[in-house]
């Protein structure tokens, strides 16, 4: 009874619902559309062309990359910055942009030397919707819903939710950039011309057309990050099977110390140990046929959460992970509380950035089950995307060489500029030339003025001042991106899955929450399997099938 | 009077037509109107949900161990405080009592959390101890209980304003008559304070039995994936995944429809029964 006791207000509330739905006639028969959300699939649409990709000649990498999707590596920042953009993209006016941020919000723009910067840089005023992580889904229904007039110009849609009928609100309210960008026409942006097809694959057209600008990502992607020196005393050696690794982290915990940790709504983790069973959490397959089949039905995926089980019921989790916030276990991490945690291997830098830590963060190795050595999680090459709203021809090319300036790569003065603010004001030079930033660089950046989520350049491995972490990183893509297990439907539509896709993926989630937390008995699995299948699991696959063959 | 009834007609009951889209495949940026209808499909929808079901059971259960094990704490506590004669201790309890009803559940859960978490307080200490621990957060079989105590701890002291406030309405000559005639403190109770307080008592119980679907939305979707769906889905959270985060707007709306539907069911019935009992109930 959280409520007040007396409230006259819930009981008017009550009756008068209760005097609606009895007037509500019975039996209104439904005239629903069924084509209504179709249009969002690819199959039998014309398909625009990706744009043309084209890469920008800037400094060359230390650590080559390679086709399969090794980054490029720098060990030392580049010495000769580029010139990526020509000409001050604004006119003056003001552009509203939006997008997620993970860190806390910025000082406002009148106090914000970094904002004013980017401001003048780019020669318009913005006014800038930061939503926190954990705000962005029901920020996104609320402004989803909302009236279309007071949408922002710039909406970044980020991809760690799914959002219901996200593909429909982009076809309905966000410009078709098709004319803009598609083949050749992307040559009128530069630095969006230089993302690399992989990423435009993965964000997927819409009704066969493109709609967005993808944030380009590593192939790695879900990882689970290492205190490397507390595996290596816990005996964690090379060419580890999947009994070794539960030993390891039993023998890793201890006292008030746990081998690993997990965060609410990670399933423990479960993206890491299902590509080391060789399937993508909770993702699809496609088999040679075009058929499509959901990982969850897979022995392996169930396999896998029996394994999960054995590490939970052997104590080598930290107990709150299932209720623990990522950005808590993370501060857990670099106490030393948890000797690992699941994150991004984007997320490298602020790992080997973060002061006053004594270990070595390390991505872990998969391991082995059964003699199949494992793989490691194939992330979607886009990190979410950035829509642009309707608008006069004129504003869309105005909006789109704001975005062409966001999306300048690393080696060029605006790449700089974006992520690390004015020198001399922001950020002092190393002895190796890379930005340092000082003290009022660590507030005014843009993990708390959050651009980079709007357009970016594609990534390289570079971590100022760590030669060495280039390194390691570089060698541990080589030996592990060729092992990457992908989801055979990123970058396809599906209505079913724009729908009710979230909703099921929380049933999936749930379930196999409870079955590692060992309060739901793993023979639960395949009923829930069924329940999802029937309530849309099965029309999914169908639908992916016919978007996989429409775009193969 | 007629700010108030703005304020009702504009945000009560115009907002009730809002419920429309329970009988739609409601589209936000398609609109209520050019949101297609589908009749009875989200009821039909729901009530074939397993799901569904399992979140009122979970609500149901959550409400009547709270009648049960909550409703007459406020009371109990209020009885208490009015024997205090002193008043500067009784206004001291009273504001301590009250104060956790103004901390949000957030804080609440994090504070249990600290407390009886694997990691927390006692756990600490049994730990250090050597003794064996206790798993109370994120234990299924224990969460109905915790919720129980948390709301106790946190609302009880906020739930006694209106006892006492009934209870200082009470003619003490009742009381100096009673004890004249020799009754002890047990028949005074019986006899002078429980008749006295016996209609706000009823109302109260009548006006929870409306709300008896309600049971802490904010405590529950806090909890509910460290005890999984199973032990902490309740209608409004079910409503919340399905419509905030899911996006079924028309589904969610219908589950919430049908949870009003059954409240004011309720009310109806208990009234009625209370004017059975010659009691006055809410209205008349």
């Amino acid at each position: 009874m959280s409520s007040t006791p007396l409230s006259r207000r819930a009981l008017m509330r009550t009756a008068a619902v209760g005097a609606v739905a009895i007037a509500a006639p019975v039996g209104l028969t439904g005239c629903s559309t069924e084509s209504r959300g179709d249009g969002v699939s690819n199959a039998g649409k014309k398909l625009a062309p990706w744009p043309a990709y084209k890469a920008f000649a800037g400094p060359k990498p230390d650590l080559a990359p390679t086709a399969e999707g090794v980054q490029p590596g720098y060990t030392s920042y580049p010495a000769d910055l580029a010139r990526s953009v020509s000409r001050t993209p604004g006119d003056g006016s003001t552009v509203k942009v939006m997008s997620v941020s993970f860190g806390t919000p910025p000082k406002p723009a009148s106090a914000n030397k970094f904002w004013q910067a980017v401001e003048k840089a780019l020669g318009v005023k913005i006014e800038y919707t930061v939503i926190s992580q954990t705000d962005y889904q029901k920020k996104m229904a609320t402004v989803m819903a909302g009236d279309p007039g007071e949408l922002p110009d710039i909406i970044n849609i980020f991809s760690g939710f799914a959002l219901p009928r996200e593909a429909q609100f982009v076809q309905r309210r966000a410009e078709d950039l098709t004319p803009f960008l598609s083949g050749d026409a992307v040559e009128d942006y530069p630095n969006l011309a230089n993302i690399p097809t992989h990423a435009w694959r993965d964000m997927g057209r819409i009704g066969g057309r493109i709609y967005g600008i993808p944030l380009e990502r590593p192939l790695p992607g879900s990882t689970l990050w290492l205190n490397d020196e507390y595996f290596e005393d816990a005996g964690m050696k090379e060419g580890w099977t999947d009994q070794d690794f539960a030993a390891v982290a039993k023998k890793g915990t201890g006292g008030k110390k746990y081998a690993l940790g997990a965060a609410v709504g990670s399933v423990f983790g479960d993206g890491f140990h299902s590509a080391a069973h060789g399937v993508h959490a909770r993702g699809w397959s496609a088999k040679s046929d075009g058929t499509f089949l959901p990982v969850v039905a897979d022995e392996r995926y169930k396999q896998m959460l029996d394994f999960q089980l054995g590490l939970r019921k052997a104590g080598s989790y930290h107990p709150d992970a299932t209720s623990i916030s990522q950005i808590d276990m993370i501060a857990l991490y670099y106490n030393g509380t948890v000797g690992s945690l699941q994150d991004g291997f984007g997320g490298y830098l602020p790992k080997f950035l973060e002061r006053g830590r004594k270990y070595t963060p390390a991505p872990a190795l998969p391991y082995s089950v059964g003699g199949t050595p494992g793989g490691i999680v194939g992330a979607r090459r886009s990190f979410g995307y950035t829509v642009v709203k309707k608008a006069k021809k004129e504003r869309v090319q105005l909006l789109l060489r704001i975005l062409d300036y966001l999306a300048a790569p690393f080696g060029s003065k605006e790449w700089e500029l974006v992520h690390y603010g004015v020198e001399g004001t922001h950020f002092t030079r190393a002895e190796d030339g890379s930005p340092e930033p000082n003290a009022l660089g660590q507030v005014e950046n843009n993990t708390n003025l959050p651009l980079k989520y709007l357009a970016e350049g594609p990534q390289a491995l570079f971590v100022p001042g760590m030669p060495d972490a280039v390194k390691a990183l570089h060698a541990w893509q080589v030996k592990t991106v060729p092992h990457a297990v992908r989801n055979a439907s990123y970058g396809l539509q599906s209505r079913t899955y724009t729908d009710r896709g979230t909703t099921l993926e929380t049933l999936l989630k749930d379930t196999a929450t409870g079955i590692i937390a060992g309060r739901t008995p793993l023979s639960e699995w395949d009923a829930t399997v069924k329940t999802w299948r029937q309530r849309g699991g099965d029309r999914m696959a169908e639908e992916f099938a016919k978007d996989y063959a429409a775009n193969n | 009077m007629l700010p108030g009834l703005g304020y009702f007609l504009l945000f009560h009951y115009g907002a009730l037509a809002g419920n429309v889209i329970a009988f739609k495949d409601y589209v936000p940026f398609d609109g209520i109107w050019g949101s297609p209808w589908v009749g009875l499909g989200n009821f039909q929808r729901m009530f074939q949900d397993a799901e569904f079901w399992d979140a009122v059971l979970n609500t149901l259960w959550i409400a009547v161990l709270q009648i049960v094990f909550y409703f007459p704490v406020p009371l109990a506590l209020a009885l208490l405080l009015h024997t205090l004669t002193w008043t500067t201790v009784r206004r001291f309890v009273q504001s301590v009592a009250y104060l956790p009803h103004f901390i949000s559940w957030v804080i609440v859960v994090a504070l249990f959390q600290q407390v009886l978490g694997d990691t927390g307080l006692v756990n600490g200490y049994l730990g250090d101890a050597a003794l064996s621990t206790v798993d109370i957060i994120g234990n299924p079989d224990a969460f109905r209980p915790l919720t129980v105590a948390q709301v106790i701890w946190k609302d009880a002291g906020w739930g006694t304003i209106i006892f006492l406030a009934a209870l200082s309405q009470v003619d003490e000559q009742q009381y100096e008559a009673a004890a004249i005639d020799g009754a002890g403190p047990w028949r005074r109770f019986w006899h002078v304070t429980l008749p006295a307080i016996r209609p706000v008592i009823v109302l109260l119980l009548i006006m929870r039995l409306g709300d008896i679907l309600s049971v802490g939305f904010e405590q529950m979707l806090l909890q509910r994936d460290a005890v999984g769906p199973e032990a902490a889905e309740i209608i409004d959270t079910f409503v919340y995944y399905q419509g905030m985060v899911g996006g079924d707007y028309g589904f969610a709306a219908a589950a919430g429809l049908f949870k009003g539907v059954i409240g004011a069911l309720l009310v109806y019935a208990a009234n009625k029964v209370a004017h059975r009992l010659g009691e006055q109930g809410v209205y008349k």
